[in-house]
Order: structure tokens, then sequence, then C-alpha cells
């Protein structure tokens, strides 16, 4: 079977052409795939947005390349909570895990310690953790003004803090805190530094933070060495993987439960939130399927309308010599254009859908989700409408094409 | 066989329906030469029809031999038919038959589009015709802005454009009044003059009476000719 060019451009033209003979039978007919492509492209977009959105939080407050070891919470009966009672984390786990693996960057401690905090008359529920010089850098967390903790602070168990920004307006309001003496704990700790205020979501809890060193926590208030966790920040994002596979080997040998230790890493987390967005858009896809399918059976009712109603032109065409395949290339080529047609809108509809979703989503729950459209997207989009085109129109351009000539020029 | 012949029927039966079986068509054998004029008449329903469109490659009869220019055209597929009314055999309507969207220039490139001829190359050999057939200002009608006589000169210049062998007409004239229709038959004899073989229906004795021969057909039969 060949089919000349001459014939192809002619019948794609006249497919174009068809589609403007009645506009607003075309346009109601490729509603259903403009719709399904919207909500595909407009759910991609937004998917997409709130995926990159999550991954740049956790960039943000330390990389996806920290791992976090700490005592497991809850423990299910009491000879485990028994266990993990007597279970620490200690300086000996921290030299032991520096030791554990040559791809480490840093690594600190942080004691959390419950309380509240006082300057003058006000007060402040934070949050103070003892740590060391390296949070600040693992956090990826910067100074505003002042200065972070420092190896002699730690060495010397000095009473400085580190304050975040929602502390300072707590606290001094416009005030300078720098030089400021804070109480905790019946003691008194001078304001060294001012970090930047993290105004993103995943990393406001910062900002409530009061950083003291680790050893004045361990010396001045809890009196012994227990750390809530450790982190630890790989030296890439690709070694993250490794880094954790050796930490956890180390803890291992030295835990005599290692089920009271969990690691955590962003990769995990990140992996998770990968297969949350998988699922969401395998479910979402399979509906927007149903959509397509239903805009599917739109074209093809059309198209048989369509046949029927031009059964003596597809007689006149093959009077004049038009083969089978001519007659069934016209006819597909219209159901396809009928459906790029609908996919395009789709797409033009959907990403504007996708803005105005983003902008809803801002004004209402206060949240920035970019709408992002990929050109897989677009792609996928325009692939999948012309694929409806063809798997919809086949039948009725089968059916055109074996139109019998001498029946078809006698049709009323 | 008739060695000049262009047309051979032998026996040719077109039967429809299943277990009763209606002879639309029963022993047609004729033998048409090149460049005959032949007109073929006979009343409603006596299969003249039926025999144009065997004639025109676009119904297979149901048993007996067609031989279009020596050759054999039961067995061929789809397409070669269709390749046949392409190249080989231009037809008329009664009711013209027409593209009603496209212009008369777009209705007579029609089967140069089929043939593979481009661009234009395509437009002025349909421009030739059409000013062959007197509608050089006409071009750029649609069917609904032409008279009758008009249409059907639109179809004649469709039927000869790709240069056909054999011209045949299904009562060209039917939807025509007398004058216009007597010009039709006077082109048609014209064309027959150049050397085409053309073969007309036509149940009226006036059209008849132009051709070279005739042809009667009564219920399914030849009877004169």
């Amino acid at each position: 079977m060949f089919v000349n060019n001459v014939v192809l451009g002619e019948a794609l033209l006249s497919a174009f052409k068809q589609l403007f003979i009645h506009p607003l039978r075309t346009l109601l007919t490729i509603s259903g795939i403009a719709i399904g492509i919207a909500a595909l492209i407009a759910m991609m977009g937004i998917g997409e947005g709130t995926r990159q959105k999550v991954i740049d939080d956790m960039e943000r407050i330390g990389g996806t390349g920290v791992i976090s070891v700490e005592l497991r919470g809850g423990a299910m009966n009491d000879q485990d909570r028994d266990n993990i009672q007597k279970d620490k984390l200690t300086r000996e786990d921290m030299t032991l895990l520096s030791q554990a693996s040559s791809l480490i960057m840093s690594i600190s401690p942080v004691i959390h310690v419950p309380g509240m905090v006082f300057f003058a008359d006000l007060r402040f529920e934070g949050q103070v953790y003892g740590t060391n010089q390296f949070y600040g850098e693992i956090r990826d967390w910067q100074v505003e003004r002042g200065r972070f903790l420092t190896r002699v602070d730690l060495d010397y168990a000095s009473n400085i803090c580190v304050i975040g920004s929602e502390v300072r307006h707590n606290l001094f309001a416009d005030q300078d805190p720098i030089g400021k003496k804070i109480h905790f704990r019946n003691d008194e700790f001078t304001v060294v530094g001012l970090m930047v205020e993290r105004n993103f979501e995943a990393g406001r809890w910062l900002n409530k933070l009061i950083l003291l060193p680790v050893d004045t926590v361990e010396k001045r208030i809890t009196g012994q060495t227990n750390y809530t966790q450790i982190l630890v920040k790989a030296d890439k994002m690709a070694s993250v993987s490794i880094v954790r596979d050796q930490i956890e080997k180390a803890i291992q040998s030295r835990h005599v439960n290692p089920d009271s230790i969990v690691i955590h890493s962003q990769v995990e987390v990140i992996n998770s939130l990968e297969r949350a967005s998988m699922l969401m858009r395998f479910s979402f896809g399979s509906i927007t399927l149903i959509v397509l399918v239903v805009g599917g059976i739109g074209i093809m009712n059309l198209m048989l309308v369509s046949v029927t109603e031009r059964t003596r032109e597809v007689g006149i065409h093959k009077a004049v010599g038009a083969k089978n395949i001519d007659i069934f290339l016209l006819f597909l080529f219209e159901a396809m254009s009928l459906s790029l047609l609908g996919g395009i809108l789709g797409i033009v509809s959907g990403i504007q859908g996708g803005r105005f979703l983003s902008f809803a989503i801002a004004t209402y729950l206060d949240n920035q989700v970019a709408c992002i459209i990929s050109n897989k997207a677009i792609m996928l989009a325009v692939f999948f409408s012309v694929f409806i085109g063809v798997v919809f129109g086949l039948y009725p351009a089968m059916k055109a094409a074996n139109i019998d000539p001498s029946k078809a020029l006698s049709y009323e | 066989m008739n060695k000049s012949a262009v047309i051979e029927l032998d026996n040719i039966c077109y039967t429809y329906g299943g277990g009763k079986q209606v002879f639309a068509l029963q022993n047609i054998s004729l033998s048409i030469g090149s460049g005959e004029f032949v007109a073929i008449s006979g009343p409603s329903g006596s299969g003249k029809s039926t025999l144009m469109h065997i004639l025109g490659c676009m119904l297979t009869p149901t048993s007996g031999g067609y031989c279009l220019l020596a050759e054999e055209v039961a067995g061929r597929t789809a397409s070669q038919m269709a390749q046949i009314r392409n190249s080989t055999i231009g037809f008329v309507f009664q009711n013209f038959n027409l593209l009603p969207r496209a212009s008369a220039l777009k209705n007579v490139e029609l089967p140069l589009i089929y043939a593979g001829i481009a661009g234009r190359k395509r437009k002025a050999r349909a421009l030739d015709v059409l000013t062959r057939v007197g509608l050089a200002a006409r071009v750029s009608h649609h069917p609904n802005e032409l008279s009758g006589g008009e249409k059907q000169r639109v179809a004649i210049a469709r039927a000869i454009v790709s240069k056909p062998k054999i011209l045949l007409a299904d009562e060209p004239t039917g939807n025509l009044d007398r004058a216009t229709g007597k010009a039709i038959i006077a082109m048609l004899k014209e064309l027959a003059a150049d050397g085409m073989t053309i073969i007309y229906v036509s149940h009226d004795l006036e059209m008849v009476a132009e051709a070279t021969r005739s042809i009667h057909i009564v219920d399914s039969r030849v009877v004169g000719g």
C-alpha cells in the first residue's frame, strides 16, 4: 500500500479545513480531550512544583547530604524501654562516627534542652540546643551579626549563646541583642551571635533556636553526656548512602541493641517523597486517562456522524480514483487533528490553570508552590492527544475507507 | 474478440439479494470500439445505472467477463480498480456530484490529486480543461453559485482532466433543460470526435438520436443495438 505525497498533503490540508466548517461542533467535541489534557498539565505542573519546593527547602536546611543519628523515641515494651534508656549517644559515639567514614565533611552533636528563656521581664519558649561549631555549616545557616560558636567556647564551656531571629524579636524587639544576657535555668548566657532569618517553610523552626556550646550544656545544665542526636554531613550528595552504611556498621558494633538507634537521611525522605509523588501521579494519571477516553469517545462519535454525512463525498473521491487507504487517511487525519487541537487547547488552559492554582495556593494556603511545566509534560500531552485521535479515529476511518462507491453515489 | 474494442462484456450478470436473487443485469454481452459515441436507453429500473457502474469499475459483476482495453477487470484489487477509475475512465453523473465546499477549479483538480500531480502543474491542467468547456470565467465559483449546465460542464471537465480513454455519463442531461442538455450532448460528441470513447445513458429519444449507436435495455437485458 503506497500513498503518494500529494494525496498525503491534501488529506492533511482537508483535515485541517474540516475543523472550521462546524466550529461549535468542533469545539464541543474537543472539549473532553482539552479538559483531560488541561488537568494532566496543571496537576503535573503543581506536582512538580511541590516536589521541587520540598527538595529545595530540604537543601536549604543543610542540604540533602545530612544524616541524623538519634535515639529511638517510643519503644515496644518495658524491656526495650529499659535498654533504650540505658543506651546513650556519647562522646565515644561521636569519635566512632567521625572515624567511620572518610567521606564525612563535618559532624555535630545536639542536645535538646526544654525550658523557657528570659530577658528582663520578657520570656520566650524556644528550643535550646547544645551543639558544636559545625552546626551552622551543617544546617547551611549563616550568621547575620556577631559570631557563631567556636572551638574555644566549647573548650572553656563558656556561658554564651547564638540566637535565631524569632528569639531576637520576642526578647529584644528592635534592640541589638549582641552582648545582652539572657536567662535560662538559673544561669546567664551572653548573646554573641544572631543568625540569618530562615523564611521558607521547612526552615522556619530554626528561627526559634538558642544555640549553646555543647560542653556548657553538659557541665552546667544536664550534668552528663547524652546527645539527642548526632548530625553527620557527607562531603557530597552522592556519598550519602555510602556514609550512611558505614555509620550503620559503626553503630551496630558499639550498641547492644542496634534497634535503639535510628538513622535518618534526607535521601530517604526524598526517595519516599518521590515514591509518594509517583503514586499521586499514577492515581491522577488514571483519572486523566478516563477523561481522555471519554473525550476520545466524543471524537469517535463525531467522526462516525461525519462519515455518514459525507458518504456521497467519499463516493465522489472514490469515483475519481481515491483508494481505500487515501480515504482512510483523510478521516484518520481529521480525527487526529481534532484531538491534537483539543490537546493544544488543553495545554494552553492547563498552563493557565496551573498558574491559577499556584496563585490560589499562595493566596489561601499561604504557601509558595510554583507551577513547573516541563517539556516532558508538554510532549506527553501532545503524544496522548494524538494517540487518542488515532485510537478513536481508527474505526470511523476504516468505515469510511470501506464505503462502496457505487452505493455511496446513489446515497441520499 | 474485436481488436479495436475498448470495452468487451461477455455474459455479464449482476444480482443482489441473498436467498432469492434478483437480477439487475442478465447475460449482457457488448463490444464497444474506440471512439464510439454510444447511447444506452431503457426504462427506469432496467439496469442502465448498474451497467454504467460496472463499466466504470465501481461495481464488480457477479459473473461474466469484462475486458477493458484488452485486460480482464475481474479479480483486480480495490486499489487497482481505483487506479483504473483514476486514469482510464471519466464519470459524469445526473446530479453532477461536485464537492459542495470546493471551487470549480478544486473539483476539477480532484482526480489529478489522486494521480499524484502537484501544485502549479495540477492547477494549469485543471484551468486548461475548464477553459475547454467554456468556464474560464467561473473557476473560483462554488457549485451553489453555478447553473445546472455550468455544474455539468465542471463535471465534464473533471471527468476528462486526467485524459481518460473512456467517458461514462449516467443521464448527464437528466437534471437540465432541453437546450442545456443538447449543449452538453454536443460537447460529448465533440470529445468523441477527438477519439474518446463515450457512453451515455438517456431515456430522452432526442438525446439518444444524437448517438452513432444506441443500446436499448429492458428488464436487465439488451434488446437492441
